[in-house]
């Protein structure tokens, strides 16, 4: 089907020979920069596998051939030294307290790096219950860090690991500590609480240490009444100060009816003592009229009576008075005997 | 191959500039620069103006030592007020409810106010400084509320506030935060609403009382004058009876002295003349008067002495 099969054959033939012989000499330049690529990639990994550098906020564990040979800590953490001494797997440990760019030995050395700052781990709610029975819901924080890197690298590895560890043991101690405390001692008196906090805080450093961290601080952040017993309160507080509504309510009218009660007392005594003197004036009034009528009329008793009796007829009758004269009285004398 | 030399100058031209960009920084007035070389605190620098570094090895971290910085309990801002809106707050409520002495329950709002006084204090010595300082401030003011009863919570939120500061000082400066507190303030210290109106009414029950007090204040107010007044009538009154009385005794006296000077000098027509005058008097006073004869028959008889009189 094909007429110029042969003709192509040899075309092909000859630009792949051409093809070939340029494909050659690429490959050999190419080859030549790879290899100094290569070389020059190696030299840098090399370089930079012989410093590392501890930044201000982190610690280290600088291992060689894994084994434990120096610490990168805070300038101001005197624990480690003593962690050190205190384990005698780490008494050969360096403990460096500068921080910033350090020689180590390419491949052999091998840096792991921590945090040097302090964390916060953050309690689940616990419920505890003080000396008096009384129920209460706590949450807590603690704030803790990493005092010897080596120690912590090969006991807890992880911060999430070291929070887990924090729960177990914190949660329990504290909750005991509260156990013993009274419901007063715990809600009302901060001081008393605070040196109960550090003395668990002290004793539980002593475990921690032995992981290479510390507490800084424990605290319980938010304490709160458990849910069933919110209402509760709430009536508690309603039915309390419904009592003091009540008290005062009958405080006023205890006030009105006393005062109302001392003015109507205070009314009668002045009523009293009003008519106690009035009815002394007119005693007085009737004795000193008595006297001046005795004093008077004593010159001549019989005169009086019948000059008293002609007055007092006069004052009796009047206008409407019946008078019946019996024809024999002596004013009628003359009328009635015509002498 | 000129364009081919301009082409390898491109990423040392790139390199030269990113140095000369990364060598300087500027700090205002109220800045602090903390300076690390190599990754170690090399030094804070507080100059304001233009500072060099050394490209690539210095990183510099700017810190405002001036800001103060507000932490919200209880209530987070939704939005800042504006000209024509005030701000909205959004209430916490699992924040919000603190016990008081005795197991009480309030609800509490609280603000602290704080600034970085050491930079290098704040950005290497905490993980989560906010997060710290909210648990710290959280702690030291829910159990300073706590030691307080219910009413001197309600009442006395400014000496609690302040009681809280050192407390909190003493707490932050062993975590070594770097901070100092410029204010703690208890925006909010208020009775769940749920025994509010229980409250409230204590305090009706006391305006009651004040007003039954004034009712028996009005009450006294009038009765006593008035009991007074009638007591004073009561005593002139008599004083009046009194002096009326003597007077009239007196004037009796007088009178019957006088009547009986004229007696003693001739007595039976003085007495005679006196009963005459009298009888006259009487007689012409009273309307009906009759003669009658007692010593008679059985028979009366008597004279009417005035015809109107028998009507």
């Amino acid at each position: 089907m094909n007429i110029n099969q042969g003709e192509n054959r040899q075309e092909a033939k000859e630009a792949f020979e051409q093809n070939y012989t340029h494909a050659k000499t690429e490959i050999k330049k190419n080859m030549r920069f790879v290899g100094l690529l290569f070389v020059v990639i190696l030299i840098g990994i090399l370089l930079s596998n012989s410093f590392y550098i501890v930044k201000e906020d982190e610690i280290a564990t600088v291992r060689e051939l894994g084994e434990i040979k120096k610490i990168v800590v805070d300038a101001t953490n005197v624990e480690a030294q003593k962690q050190n001494e205190r384990d005698p797997r780490f008494k050969d440990v360096v403990v460096d307290t500068t921080k910033g760019l350090k020689f180590k030995i390419p491949f052999i050395t091998t840096v792991e790096k921590d945090t040097s700052k302090i964390i916060t781990y953050i309690s689940n709610t616990a419920k505890i219950n003080t000396q008096d029975k009384i129920k209460y819901e706590i949450n807590m924080y603690a704030q803790w860090k990493i005092i010897h890197p080596g120690v912590f690298r090969t006991s807890l590895g992880t911060i999430t690991r070291a929070n887990s560890k924090i729960d177990e043991i914190t949660y329990a101690v504290v909750i005991e500590k509260i156990n013993s405390l009274t419901s007063l001692q715990f809600l009302a008196n901060k001081e008393t609480l605070e040196s109960v906090l550090a003395t668990a805080k002290d004793e539980l450093n002593v475990n921690l240490a032995s992981q290479g961290i510390m507490l800084v601080d424990i605290d319980i952040y938010r304490t709160i009444l458990p849910p069933s017993n919110i209402e509760s309160t709430y009536k508690k507080m309603v039915a309390e100060r419904e009592a003091i509504a009540q008290q005062i309510r009958s405080e006023g009218l205890e006030i009105y009816q006393n005062t109302v009660a001392d003015t109507d007392r205070n009314v009668a005594e002045i009523k009293a003592n009003a008519i106690e003197e009035s009815e002394t004036i007119r005693g007085e009034a009737d004795a000193t009229a008595l006297e001046v009528y005795a004093s008077g009329f004593t010159k001549d008793p019989e005169f009086y009576e019948f000059w008293r009796t002609m007055k007092s007829y006069e004052e009796t009758i009047d206008a409407d008075t019946v008078l019946y004269l019996d024809k024999n009285n002596s004013y009628l004398n003359f009328f009635s005997n015509g002498q | 191959m000129k364009s081919k030399k301009f082409l390898l100058l491109i990423p040392i031209i790139i390199i030269i500039a990113a140095a000369v960009m990364s060598s300087y920084y500027t700090l205002d007035n109220a800045e602090e620069a903390v300076i690390e070389r190599f990754g170690k605190l090399h030094r804070v620098n507080t100059e304001a103006g233009l500072h060099f570094k050394l490209p690539f090895v210095d990183e510099i971290f700017i810190v405002n030592t001036n800001e103060i910085i507000s932490l919200q309990y209880g209530y987070r801002p939704d939005s800042a007020p504006t000209a024509t809106q005030a701000a909205t707050y959004q209430n916490v409520e699992s924040e919000a409810i603190v016990l008081t002495s005795g197991s009480y329950l309030i609800n509490i709002g609280a603000v602290i106010q704080f600034r970085i006084t050491d930079p290098a204090a704040y950005i290497y010595n905490v993980d989560d400084q906010e997060g710290t300082i909210r648990l710290a401030f959280e702690s030291v003011l829910r159990s300073n509320i706590q030691n307080q009863d219910l009413d001197n919570a309600l009442i006395n939120k400014d000496s609690i506030a302040k009681e809280i500061i050192p407390d909190l000082s003493r707490k932050l400066s062993a975590y070594d935060l770097g901070i100092s507190i410029a204010e703690v303030r208890l925006t909010d210290v208020l009775l769940p609403e749920d025994v509010q109106y229980a409250y409230d009414d204590v305090n009706i029950a006391s305006n009651e009382k004040d007003s039954y007090r004034s009712q028996a204040e009005k009450y006294s107010n009038e009765m006593l004058p008035k009991a007074r007044a009638e007591a004073y009538q009561m005593i002139q009154q008599a004083e009046s009876y009194k002096a009326e009385k003597v007077a009239q005794a007196k004037g009796d006296v007088v009178n019957f002295n006088q009547v009986y000077e004229k007696y003693v000098l001739s007595q039976d027509v003085t007495k005679t003349r006196l009963y005459i005058e009298t009888m006259e008097k009487i007689l012409s006073v009273a309307k009906e008067k009759y003669i009658i004869d007692l010593n008679g028959d059985d028979v009366l008889k008597f004279l009417p002495l005035d015809i109107k009189g028998g009507q």
